[in-house]
């Protein structure tokens, strides 16, 4: 099972944007926090920039003014400091200051750079494995000089080995998708310090190879399970490579990371790459420590922020308060973009949403204008493809000469309305009777014009699947529904209930945990009662909805989020919609249900499960193509193709606002996450205002 | 010697909507040391109220108008070496104590008239089967007012008196570390006389003492009351609906209706020389009393409701003898032994006489025989109240 | 004094454990009942079925049910709470960090709410019908109406933002420039407990005040009341020792309802006060499906509960010698 489980760890669900309550109260499965994966040149000509010893601290540095206790608000403490078995983001916020990997990436350009690993060379050997795929040897000299744990211990290249061999013998969950294609990492016979054999190619193992914590061998050689390990139980607390030691540890309220302590032992954040970047300040920290204060409530929190208590929190000042820290001349507010979307996804083995125009007509239905700008206030942008504004590259307009998220091929499944807010019903009901599908060819649908795909790829699907045609309302949630529709729809003579014994029914959070998000999906259905579809609403909880759609697949439409996806795509296509992460349920009923898990499998939808509806090929091509301009070009057509086939709808993308105390500078502004995926750069380069 | 000397003495309740209930108007009666002396009347009468008022415990509402409550007492700190009222208090025009050593009670405050309870004056009251506080034990209680009067005592001696009052009423000593749930009806009341003689009384007011008692118990209680009225010569102010009860263990008696005296005198002559048509009534519906062939009759109707009373007869809206004369004013005391001899009425000042309350004492021979007809009672109309 | 008999405390006590057994069990059952496996918050997107099962493993999942019942049982039993999945530590020893903490809060709280309640109960129901009863009681009903969290946030609002005299958080100071002593220590959580124990006072001596002036007032035309006043006593005395002492008994049975009533509002105080107790671990541990802390959190609360029974039971025998447990039995 191993070669189809190379997705990224650092994905997580999320409940749909603009419940930031919720989701900030669950965001401890939202992502570790320690930065998303970029593959940044092919692995031939990787030959990374030629070792760069840190150098003296920087000028521009040397201005800096240093010194100074951050204060740092959390929603939700941290539970451990154990990196291994957390997942938690509220953890990373700690532990990323302890430990560092062997490469590291950069949140404007989303390159990878040497880190602990000075550079490195990968070489695809003739063997092949159990897998029949090419083995893998990746070469690297480690940095040993100058670098050494924060307890003062010496770093030397056998904690390199230690670490990989632990890993890969405990193989923590959280870890486990970059573990699986690692055969063995040893210390090298010629020229290199070490070797690293993969039993896959892979253009992302900077990323996710390199991207595992070096753990220090005098600490965790003597810990047999990692599980029950807890560094902070310990004389030191965690030990690792990074800028920081925890001083303070109460879980429940408290938490210092001093840097301090460290003064003149650190120098990664010297290496030369980093003046390189714009925006990123190479020499830091430049505060003392870091005071994280742990509140129970995100009124608590925010209450705390207004009232100076604290200097920044975790993620992003939420919607209701925005509008307060614009006119608070204290808080200055910073600009992001979102790292993944919000959506309705659909259950493509059921009937009618396995056919695309039915599918089609939920996003004629939806109204983008209610939801971005008076339920979310202007805090959402409108969603169309899978990939979030801010990761261009692999965004269909580029290359393009259309407008990046207004461009006309973005808009081919807005809200059809013959007046405002209100659905255009005869023209969408008759799309589906004369048989129209958005295929990706330019014409007038719904009465609106679409250029063509921006890629030049197809749907799936050209031709309906089914017949479709309106008669007498007959079933129950129609007759009952105010909005009182005149026909309801027959797919192939029959109504839907008949052929489902039912309505389909949307999963949703309760109203009181999301008020905006349920008052948009009852807008929504609203407008497809009227359109005379058959669709009911159920309530439940965040952790149900997880299991139903991701672990069961028992659902026919719900609502919920991602964040922290990869700014090159390709391992988030595979993860979200190659059918190697689907649940085949058809082949369950007959052979058995090996294949069926209850296991959380991404693609909840069935996406490239079925001929009519995948976009498997252009996944496998991005994957395996090295080059980056190629990858990203099959990237941009999967995107696209996904978009046409509309097995789930993007339904937005947060702006997520970033507040920082003006008495600090230096955060960097316009990178995704800027308070949560990317929130140890902006540790790293924050300081005091002049 | 008068132990206690009531005046004139007027008790009202005042009412929410500003009237006021006459509890007790105008009494008149004095008791003397050693003497049992009986309040009797129906229910609502104000017997009861008249007695707590002796010693301020009225309810909230309850109030004295008017009159005089001497005793013969004084507060401890208004007497000399000898328990007597020193020459300084008594010409002292704000302190309500006469030359006779006497004390108007009325006149005290709350925290004079606390020193007073208990000490000169004990209450049985009327339900004392549930006047002992469930959460002590019974000789603490007893102790507790010890205490309160005597600081002087030790806890010992308290204790060790406490136990020799249980016995002195019959109940084991030891029974003094029960608690009151532990004691059966009849033990709880002697365990509240002997309470009340804790501190040796010179007047003990026994608020219907023997009700809700069985017959055999009630006995034993009224011995009892007796026997420590002969070994400490304490007076009785015995209070009781219950003519009969009365007729066995009172010296002398006044009988109450509406608030007002309407009969008083020595027992024996108000059972053999009864001279008010309310007595009269009130004998024929007691057994005992009366002629064994008579049937019990009760007199017809109910007692006044006592707020703001209009003038005349409080008892004329019941009585068979009511003549136009009981309609203007309630009639003053008359001394019986005057009108049974000469046959006319003659008021009297003397409380310690036969006196009655009824216009018609001319004529008692006459109301005599007819109150003993059933019918005299059954036929009258009432009128309207 | 001893009114309770060791038989009759031996028989409560195993009633009580009973209980617990009875309790355990509902708990196990409910927590299972739950949709969704507890283990999902622990599975990752990307984990191998073999992956899977060891977490299975771990958590004795792959277990029969009956088994996994009996497990559970017998852990509990032997103070075993299990691991926290999302604290990776064992349970037992969060419970041991937090439950001091709710206890300190909600002792202080419960101590000061039954001595005022009682107290001003006794004053209203002595002197019912008085314009200071009126008052003070119609003015009680407001507070008593006011949600609790409502009231907090008033007071922090009034306190801390606008005056700035108290914390609005935590029992501690978070990183304190002074040393750890035990003056200090005291001291500080003295300052941290201020805000939230008047916010919780404020209205929570209302319930037992309501339960304590009615029967102070039944009491007031007992017998005994009136003895002792004609015995002299003064108005002091027969109001505290002879009415009082007896109205108390009905509050006792009103504090065990009332300490309910308590851990129920802890989840919302914890909260507000970010007091870093058991109400808040209760929610956190639901939301997370972290199913070994929500089961231990719950379990612990019922034994509170339940041993404040017995406590009160045996405090009953002494506020009432009628009552007398086990004589009869």
């Amino acid at each position: 099972m191993s070669d189809n489980q190379s997705g990224s760890t650092r994905r997580r669900f999320l409940q749909g944007t603009g419940v930031a309550a919720v989701s900030a109260s669950l965001a401890g499965c939202s992502g570790n926090g320690d930065g998303d994966g970029t593959e940044t040149s092919g692995d031939d000509e990787d030959t990374p920039t030629p070792d760069q010893t840190p150098t003296e601290a920087q000028d521009d540095a040397d201005d800096i003014p240093t010194g100074g206790i951050f204060n740092f608000g959390m929603g939700t403490n941290p539970n451990t400091l154990n990196a291994l078995s957390s997942s938690s983001a509220y953890v990373g916020v700690i532990t990323d200051r302890i430990y560092e990997s062997g490469a590291a990436i950069d949140p404007v350009n989303f390159e990878m750079h040497p880190n602990v690993f000075t550079d490195w060379e990968s070489e695809v050997l003739d063997e092949t494995g159990d897998n029949g795929q090419s083995n893998v040897e990746i070469y690297f000299n480690v940095r040993t000089d100058g670098l050494t744990w924060n307890d003062g211990e010496e770093f030397t290249v056998s904690d390199v080995i230690f670490s990989y061999n632990y890993l890969l013998e405990q193989n923590p969950g959280g870890y486990a998708a970059s573990l699986s294609p690692i055969v063995s990492v040893e210390e090298d016979d010629g020229d290199w310090d070490c070797v690293m054999t993969l039993n896959q190619p892979n253009g992302t193992f900077a990323y996710d190879q390199f991207g595992l914590p070096i753990l220090p061998e005098h600490r965790w050689s003597d810990v047999d399970d990692y599980t029950t390990y807890e560094p902070a139980d310990t004389d030191f607390g965690p030990v690792g490579l990074g800028p920081g030691v925890v001083t303070q540890w109460d879980p429940d309220t408290s938490v210092e990371v001093s840097f301090a302590e460290r003064e003149g032992e650190y120098n990664l954040s010297e290496l030369s790459w980093r003046e390189e970047v714009p925006g990123v300040i190479a020499g830091g920290p430049f505060i003392d420590a870091m005071r994280i204060r742990v509140y129970s409530s995100q009124s608590a929190l925010h209450q705390a922020l207004f009232q100076g208590d604290i200097d920044s929190l975790y993620e992003g000042v939420r919607t209701s308060r925005i509008s307060d820290a614009q006119e608070d001349e204290n808080i200055n507010l910073l600009d992001g973009f979102d790292t993944g979307y919000g959506h309705y996804s659909f259950n493509l083995r059921n009937t009618p949403l396995d056919d695309l125009p039915f599918r089609q007509v939920l996003g004629f239905a939806f109204d983008d204008v209610l939801w971005t700008q008076q339920l979310q206030r202007g805090y959402a942008q409108e969603g169309d493809f899978v990939m979030p504004p801010g990761y261009t590259a692999v965004r269909p307009e580029t290359g393009s000469d259309q407008e990046l998220l207004d461009g006309p091929s973005t808009q081919a499944f807005s809200f059809r309305q013959s007046s405002p807010s209100v659905p255009d019903v005869e023209n969408i009901r008759a799309f589906l009777t004369e048989g129209q599908v958005i295929t990706g060819e330019g014409g007038t649908y719904v009465g609106q014009d679409y250029p063509g795909s921006l890629t030049g790829v197809t749907a799936s699907q050209t031709e309906p699947k089914h017949d479709y045609s309106f008669g007498p309302v007959e079933s129950d949630v129609l007759q009952e529904s105010d909005q009182d529709p005149d026909q309801e729809i027959r797919v192939n003579g029959e109504t839907i209930p008949e052929i489902n014994d039912g309505p389909l029914t949307m999963l949703m959070s309760p109203a009181q945990e999301a008020p905006q998000s349920a008052q948009m999906i009852q807008d929504w259905i609203s407008s497809l009662q009227q359109i005379g579809i058959p669709i009911d609403r159920e309530v439940v909880s965040f952790n149900t909805r997880v299991t139903r759609a991701y672990g069961e697949e028992s659902y026919d439409a719900f609502s919920m989020g991602w964040v922290n996806l990869s700014p090159f795509a390709t391992n988030t296509l595979y993860s979200l919609f190659h059918s190697d992460n689907a649940d085949d349920h058809s082949v369950a009923e007959t052979e058995g249900d090996d294949e069926n898990t209850s296991t959380l499998l991404n693609n909840a939808m069935g996406y490239g499960v079925f001929d009519d509806a995948g976009a498997d090929d252009l996944i496998d091509e991005a994957r395996t193509t090295l080059e980056p301009e190629a990858r990203n070009q099959a990237s941009r057509e999967a995107v696209e193709r996904i978009y046409l086939d509309f097995p789930t709808m993007v339904v937005d993308y947060g702006v997520p606002k970033w507040p920082v105390s003006a008495e600090w500078s230096g955060a960097l502004e316009n990178i995704p996450g800027p308070g949560s995926t990317y929130l140890g750069t902006q540790i790293m380069q924050i300081h005091q205002s002049e | 010697m008068t132990l206690l000397e009531v005046n004139d003495l007027s008790i009202r309740y005042a009412v929410d909507d500003g009237s006021a209930v006459h509890a007790s108007d105008d009494v008149n009666f004095s008791v003397e040391p050693g003497e049992t002396y009986g309040l009797v009347g129906e229910s609502g009468c104000g017997k009861t109220t008249l007695a707590k008022s002796l010693v301020h415990l009225l309810d909230d509402n309850g109030y004295i108008e008017d009159g005089e409550v001497w005793f013969e007492t004084t507060l401890p700190q208004w007497a000399d070496e000898n328990g007597d009222p020193k020459q300084s208090v008594i010409d002292d025009p704000d302190k309500p104590v006469r030359a006779d050593g006497k004390t108007d009670l009325a006149q005290l405050n709350s925290k004079q008239i606390r020193d007073i309870r208990w000490r000169d004056i004990a209450i049985i009251p009327q339900s004392a089967m549930n006047a002992l506080n469930p959460v002590y034990k019974v000789g603490d209680q007893i102790v507790e007012a010890i205490l309160r009067h005597e600081p002087e005592t030790t806890a010992e001696e308290a204790h060790e008196r406490a136990r020799d009052l249980l016995e002195r009423v019959g109940i084991e000593p030891d029974r003094a570390d029960d608690y009151a749930h532990q004691f059966s009806g009849g033990m709880k009341q002697r365990a509240v006389i002997a309470m009340a003689m804790a501190c040796g009384p010179d007047l003990l007011i026994a608020d219907e003492p023997t009700t809700a008692l069985d017959v055999i118990i009630q006995d034993r209680i009224l011995e009892e009351l007796e026997a420590l009225q002969e070994e400490f010569g304490v007076s009785i102010l015995v209070i009781s609906h219950d003519i009969s009860v009365m007729a066995e263990i009172c010296d002398r008696m006044a009988v109450m209706y509406g608030g007002k005296v309407m009969e008083s005198g020595r027992t024996e002559e108000i059972f053999d020389a009864t001279a008010n048509p309310y007595t009269l009534g009130l004998k024929n519906s007691f057994p005992t009393i009366t002629s064994k062939d008579q049937d019990l009759v009760s007199i017809p109707g109910t007692p006044p409701t006592l707020r703001d009373p209009d003038e005349g007869c409080r008892f004329r809206e019941r009585c068979p003898f009511a003549v136009e004369e009981c309609h203007a004013a309630h009639p003053p005391m008359y001394d019986v032994a005057t009108a049974d001899a000469e046959g006319r009425a003659v008021e009297s000042t003397d409380r310690r006489a036969h006196t009655t309350a009824c216009y018609r004492i001319d004529e008692l021979e006459q109301i005599r025989t007819d109150a003993i007809n059933e019918s005299t009672w059954t036929d009258q109309t009432i009128e309207s109240r | 004094m001893t009114r309770i008999s060791g038989k009759y405390l031996a028989k409560r006590i195993v009633v009580s454990y009973l209980t617990l057994l009875v309790i355990m069990s509902l708990l196990f059952v409910l927590l299972r009942s739950m949709p969704g496996s507890f283990i999902t918050s622990m599975i990752s997107s990307g984990m191998t079925n073999e992956q899977i099962q060891q977490i299975r493993e771990t958590w004795g999942l792959n277990e029969p049910l009956w088994r996994q019942y009996i497990d559970f049982m017998i852990n509990y039993q032997t103070g075993n709470f299990g691991r926290s999945p999302t604290y990776n530590a064992p349970v037992a020893d969060l419970m041991i960090r937090r439950m001091p903490r709710t206890l300190v809060l909600f002792g202080a709280t419960f101590l000061i709410g039954f001595i005022i309640g009682p107290l001003v109960g006794m004053y209203l129901g002595w002197w019912r019908g008085s314009k200071k009863d009126k008052s003070i009681f119609s003015t009680s009903l407001l507070l008593y109406s006011m949600p609790s969290f409502w009231i907090s946030w008033l007071f922090i609002w009034v306190f801390n933002y606008e005056l700035g005299w108290l914390p609005s958080a935590y029992m501690f100071t978070q990183f304190p420039e002074f040393q750890w002593t035990a003056f200090t220590v005291m001291r500080d959580v003295l300052y941290h407990i201020a805000l939230p124990i008047m916010s919780l006072t404020f209205i929570g001596w209302v319930g037992s005040m309501l339960i304590m002036r009615p029967t102070m007032n039944q009491v007031t035309d007992e017998g005994y009341v009136f003895l002792a006043h004609a015995k002299g006593l003064s108005e002091r005395t027969v109001m505290i020792k002879h009415a009082a002492r007896n109205a108390l008994i009905p509050v006792a049975t009103g504090a065990v309802v009332g300490l309910a009533f308590l851990i129920d509002g802890s989840i919302i105080i914890e909260n507000v006060f970010n007091w870093p107790g058991m109400g808040q671990i209760i929610v956190t541990s639901v939301l997370n499906r972290d199913f070994p802390v929500a089961q231990a959190t719950f379990f612990l609360l019922a034994v509170l509960v339940v041993i404040m029974r017995l406590v009160t039971d045996v405090v009953y025998t002494y506020l009432d010698p009628r009552i007398k447990f086990g004589e009869g039995e």
